[in-house]
């Protein structure tokens, strides 16, 4: 009686918004956007016209579709092989998405797993209930949407001040550039629709472009409201929205509120992707019993897959990075459904065997372009490979001490030696290093950066390079020592510590109770909302026993140094802060 | 143990029932035969009454059922007409002549099988039958005791009819034929139970109904595989859209008439049940629990109102316990810092956890609940005074549970009596949601809410979402869902089920 594949355009798109707002602002890359407002605004402006030209392939796609024209079923096939990975992956990044939101929003009351796995079973069994049942509960997900939005609006426009939208928003070439791939990378949901767009009836130009330009419309006087009601809160924030409304009086009470949103909107989102994988799966097989059979084992795979790299956090900077959405995501929304929507445009003036080429060199393009681009890198041995940094300002110039890994060196006893540069802050430092010994740095193993006081103190503008490094792990622990290149230089020469070792001295220190080992995505996340304070471990050099000790802590708030703390933090604080 | 495993796995694999075919024994024209194969199959019924006759000569006799017909008309009406006329002719002919000349009713049908005889003769009707003719006739006499029409117990409302359907099918089809005076309104008998051979009648408005909605409903009631149907209940699993376990049902029921008549006007259909006093109705949707003939007797500003209220009822019934757990374990800075002291200090006398708690409250408020029903009125009484008085006042002063957790749960309770149709998911679902608040705090009760709108989403009820018109969305959901318009708009347009969004039968898509 029924057809539960189909659904209309207008459910689809709306399916497809409450996908994008759940991914773009509430938990994604952008989130974690470290410019002015305007560096996102305008690239977000320049994008919503660069998309449109996104969705050309796939709307014509869909008109050669509904005029009978298709691709022949090996290439399908192929295709659907090649988006199943793809979706696969964009998968897994949801549930990474979620599982950093609920680990950062439950302060680690509860174990993350629970709700992830829950979430995730939950939306298996949306996925298997079909494309209708997805689109139906994004509606009611649509309609709590806009009108919890029409009530934050509602409490929050009495707080918006045009004031406090920076003027000068410190907009360059380089930072609109990466608003760009920062879009790109966000390009999930046309790939989707390329998906999907068979499962749509009605009119889905007509739509397509009311969704696309109510979406980034929606984008920007969000981003305006956000930053007109908070100020400085956007600028490398993550959970921009969530930070507003946990800063205002009357709507921190809507906490919950706004996490059940979140959730139920990348609901929509995974269960789109399972979705996605069981028709790919199906259009892969073309053998519905076998998908019947595969598809639960592919979600496995991507629950497995999600456990393994959850488990280390370096992976997902790698692999969930900008770059890495920015180059895949395009491909898989625009590339792909061009040579399609070309292809059968030409078909007929073609045969099949020119167009199983054509699909292999694209597909091979593919694949080598990334390794090209792999290639054109310096290699390792061209690299001086940085497991821990120690910067010590003086007056106005900075010292910096490093641990570094020689591949070229053969002798694994010498392959680990002590560098040291200095400049007139960090960027001449490294490049002066650099140009020395004619290898470029690998900041991607480096376990710790250690700051000597007068640059703790100044903690905003010395981070800021390793802030806006691509390479660097956010999960390297940041350290304070009296004379940080003086610790680590008797820490390896004297004492023959490792940099592993070093690094595990925030660990096991005795303030680690009170204060975890604070990392940079640590730094990222409190830096700018003036109210949590950085408690950075302490490390001294005890002469007397001869090793590296971590017993205090240094206390930062608001990026000015509030001194020492010796004991337990949270029992003692009053008592035992000592005035710098 | 494992003959244990596979009968638990016998029962549960829904291996369909193989039909006998059914036997038929035609009557034959010797009346001495007729009447002891009727004793044969009738043995051991002490109800079973042969009148045995001389009519003009001719061997007859009257067979009906004690007490299921009415003696006075089958005397004035049959019997006394039956010796009064001269039969000539054969016996095909005095049968014809008894119908046509004779008998003072009109219900009278024409039997040639054994099976058809058994079958009306339990339904109320006296049988007929002549020596010398392999026919019969029987003659409607229904005069079973019944109960007068009263207001329905469990379909209360304020102003309207005080009319509830009785357990006689028929009297409750001549109720809704007093309301819908209209050729367009259909009433088709059917038969269900292959023992108990239950009368089911399917009403709906020609003109108003999808044929395609009444087709499949009979279809799937003659799909019916059920020995007995007491209740309209049992027909409920076969009746509901396949593919979709949830809690809630999309087959609606009611106990008043002029419910049912409302419902018919917007294209759905009945199902009366004989010996049943309420109707189900289909298609039914998940806002239609929202809406009650009150709202329609009530100015609309007042009707809307006490809509948004059921809606607020209906989700604070199911989600209260699990929010004030999930907030109570792992987000307590939500509350407010006077209400935290007091929960604080009620959690801290109590031996429990907050989960395990709540849930023992509920667990005791569900067995005080379920003993008031089912015991006679006095003592339900005492049941009230024990549950609120003793186990409330005494186990919070003893110490073993806490006030504002017997006062969420007694609030999500007093919700969930706004709509008493939705009390069976609501009480499934609180326990859900309490129990996913208390392992994994407000995540979990988002996910469990989740799962459960994909599922509420999910389901069709003859081919029209459940949740429609709220998603997929239709104007109508300004007509009567969220706000209930006005009679002038209402009337002005009319909004039938299958024209619903989403539809998948003869309706727009």
């Amino acid at each position: 009686m029924q057809n539960k594949e189909m659904i209309t355009s207008g459910q689809l798109f709306v399916m497809l918004f409450v996908c994008k707002i759940s991914s773009v602002l509430l938990i994604s890359r952008l989130s974690y956007a470290g410019f002015s407002v305007w560096s996102i605004f305008y690239p977000l402006l320049i994008f919503s016209i660069i998309s449109f030209v996104f969705l050309i392939p796939v709307f014509s796609y869909k008109k050669q579709t509904l005029q009978g024209k298709n691709i022949p079923i090996g290439i399908e096939r192929t295709i659907s092989a090649v988006y199943l990975l793809y979706f696969i992956y964009i998968s897994v990044y949801h549930a990474v998405n979620y599982f950093r939101f609920v680990e950062e929003m439950s302060y680690g009351q509860i174990n993350v797993f629970i709700p992830v796995i829950f979430l995730f079973a939950a939306v298996f069994y949306a996925s298997v209930k079909g494309i209708e049942a997805s689109a139906r509960f994004s509606g009611l997900v649509f309609i709590t949407i806009l009108l919890s939005g029409a009530m934050i609006f509602m409490l929050l426009i009495p707080s918006f001040s045009a004031g406090k939208l920076p003027s000068d928003g410190r907009f360059t070439a380089a930072s609109f550039s990466s608003g760009i791939i920062l879009n790109l990378s966000e390009t999930e949901e046309i790939a989707a629709l390329f998906i999907l767009c068979r499962h749509a009836k009605g009119k889905f130009l007509k739509c397509g472009v009311i969704w696309n330009t109510m979406l980034y419309i929606f984008l920007m006087l969000m981003l305006i409201l956000i930053s007109g009601v908070s100020g400085k809160y956007l600028i490398d924030m993550s959970y921009p929205f969530y930070r507003v409304i946990d800063g205002s009086e009357v709507l921190q009470r809507f906490n919950p509120l706004f996490l059940s949103l979140t959730t139920g909107a990348l609901f929509c989102s995974l269960s789109v992707d399972l979705y996605i994988i069981r028709k790919l799966i199906e259009g892969t097989v073309t053998d519905c019993e076998k998908t019947k059979k595969i598809y639960p084992l592919i979600s496995a795979v991507i629950l497995l897959m999600f456990i393994y790299i959850i488990s280390d956090r370096q992976i997902i900077e790698v692999i969930f990075s900008r770059s890495a959405g920015a180059v895949i995501s395009p491909v898989f929304a625009f590339v792909i459904p061009l040579f399609i929507t070309t292809a059968i445009y030409i078909g007929k003036k073609t045969n099949v065997r020119k167009l199983r080429k054509a699909a292999a060199a694209i597909i091979a393009g593919i694949i080598i372009i990334p390794i090209m681009n792999g290639c054109s890198a310096a290699q390792l041995n061209q690299r001086l490979i940085v497991q821990g940094i120690g910067i010590d300002k003086t007056e106005n110039r900075y010292k910096l001490t490093m641990i570094v890994l020689d591949a070229d060196s053969q002798n694994s006893e010498n392959a680990v030696s002590i560098e040291y540069t200095e400049g007139a802050n960090i960027e001449q430092g490294i490049s002066a290093l650099e140009n020395r010994e004619g290898k470029k740095l690998l900041l991607s193993q480096c376990l710790f950066i250690m700051l000597n006081r007068d640059a703790a103190d100044n903690m905003g503008e010395n981070m800021e390079y390793f802030k806006e490094n691509k390479e660097i792990m956010k999960t390297a622990n940041i350290m304070v020592s009296d004379s940080s290149g003086e610790t680590i230089t008797s820490a390896v020469k004297e004492m023959g510590y490792t940099s592993e070792q070093i690094n595990l001295l925030s660990d096991s220190s005795a303030v680690r109770q009170s204060s975890s080992h604070f990392s940079l995505f640590d730094y990222r996340s409190v830096r700018n909302d003036g109210q949590s304070d950085m408690l950075i471990p302490y490390i001294e050099k005890n002469n007397e026993l001869h090793c590296l000790t971590a017993e205090r802590s240094y206390l930062i708030n608001a990026e000015k140094s509030k001194g020492e703390i010796i004991e337990n933090y949270l029992k003692r604080r009053q008592k035992t802060l000592t005035p710098k | 143990m494992y003959d244990f495993a596979s009968a638990i796995m016998n029962i549960y694999s829904r291996k369909p029932k193989k039909n006998k075919p059914e036997k038929t024994t035609q009557l034959t024209k010797s009346l001495e035969y007729n009447i002891e194969y009727t004793k044969r199959l009738f043995s051991c019924a002490a109800d079973l009454t042969i009148h045995e006759l001389q009519l003009s000569g001719i061997r007859a006799a009257v067979i009906s059922i004690d007490n299921l017909i009415s003696k006075d008309t089958l005397a004035i009406a049959v019997i006394k007409p039956l010796f009064e006329y001269n039969f000539a002719g054969s016996p095909e002919q005095c049968l014809t002549d008894i119908r046509t000349k004779v008998l003072y009713t009109d219900d009278i049908t024409n039997i040639s099988t054994f099976e058809e005889l058994s079958g009306l003769i339990l339904s109320g009707f006296c049988v007929i039958a002549l020596d010398g003719t392999d026919k019969m006739i029987s003659v409607g006499l229904q005069g079973f005791k019944s109960r007068s029409i009263s207001e329905p117990e469990s379909d209360v409302i304020q102003r309207g009819s005080k009319e509830g359907f009785v357990e006689t099918i028929h009297t409750n089809m001549s109720m809704l034929r007093r309301r819908m005076k209209s050729t367009g309104l259909k009433l088709d008998i059917m038969k269900a139970g292959s023992l108990s051979q239950t009368e089911i009648c399917i009403c709906y408005l020609a003109d108003k109904a999808s044929p395609d909605i009444v087709r499949e409903l009979k279809r799937r009631i003659n799909k019916i595989d059920l020995e007995t149907v007491l209740a309209p209940g049992y027909l409920v699993p076969y009746i509901e859209d396949e593919g979709c376990i949830s809690p809630f049902s999309a087959v609606g029921i009611t106990e008043r008439p002029d419910t049912v008549c409302g419902k018919l006007t917007e294209g759905r259909i009945a199902i009366l049940t004989d010996g049943a006093p309420s109707a189900l109705i289909v298609p039914y949707l998940f806002a239609e629990y929202f809406q009650t003939i009150d709202d329609y007797s009530n100015r609309p500003y007042f009707a809307t109102f006490t809509r948004w209220l059921k809606y607020a009822a209906f989700f604070i019934s199911i989600l209260l316990p699990g929010i004030f757990v999930a907030l109570g374990t792992f987000d307590q800075e939500m509350f407010p810092s006077l209400m935290l002291n007091k929960i604080a200090g009620a959690i801290s006398s109590t031996p429990l956890s907050l989960m395990a708690e709540t849930l023992l409250i509920q667990f005791v408020y569900e067995i005080m609940r379920e003993s008031g029903l089912r015991m006679p009125q006095p003592l339900g009484y005492a049941v009230s005074i024990v549950g609120g008085l003793v186990i409330g006042d005494t186990a919070i002063n003893a110490g073993l549970i806490g006030a504002p957790t017997l006062m969420v749960t007694a609030v999500a309770a007093i919700g969930s009596y706004v709509i008493p149709n939705l009390y069976a998911p609501s009480a499934i679902l609180r326990l859900g949601f309490t129990v996913a608040g208390g392992l994994t705090g407000i995540w979990g009760v988002s996910i469990m809410f989740c799962l459960v709108f994909v599922n509420l989403c999910s389901k069709t009820s003859f081919g029209i979402p459940y949740t429609s018109p709220v998603t997929p969305t239709g104007a109508a959901v300004f007509r009567d869902v969220f706000v209930r318009a006005g009679w002038k708009t209402l009337s002005a347009t009319s909004e039938n089920v299958q024209n619903m969004p989403g539809a998948y039968t003869d309706g727009r898509e």
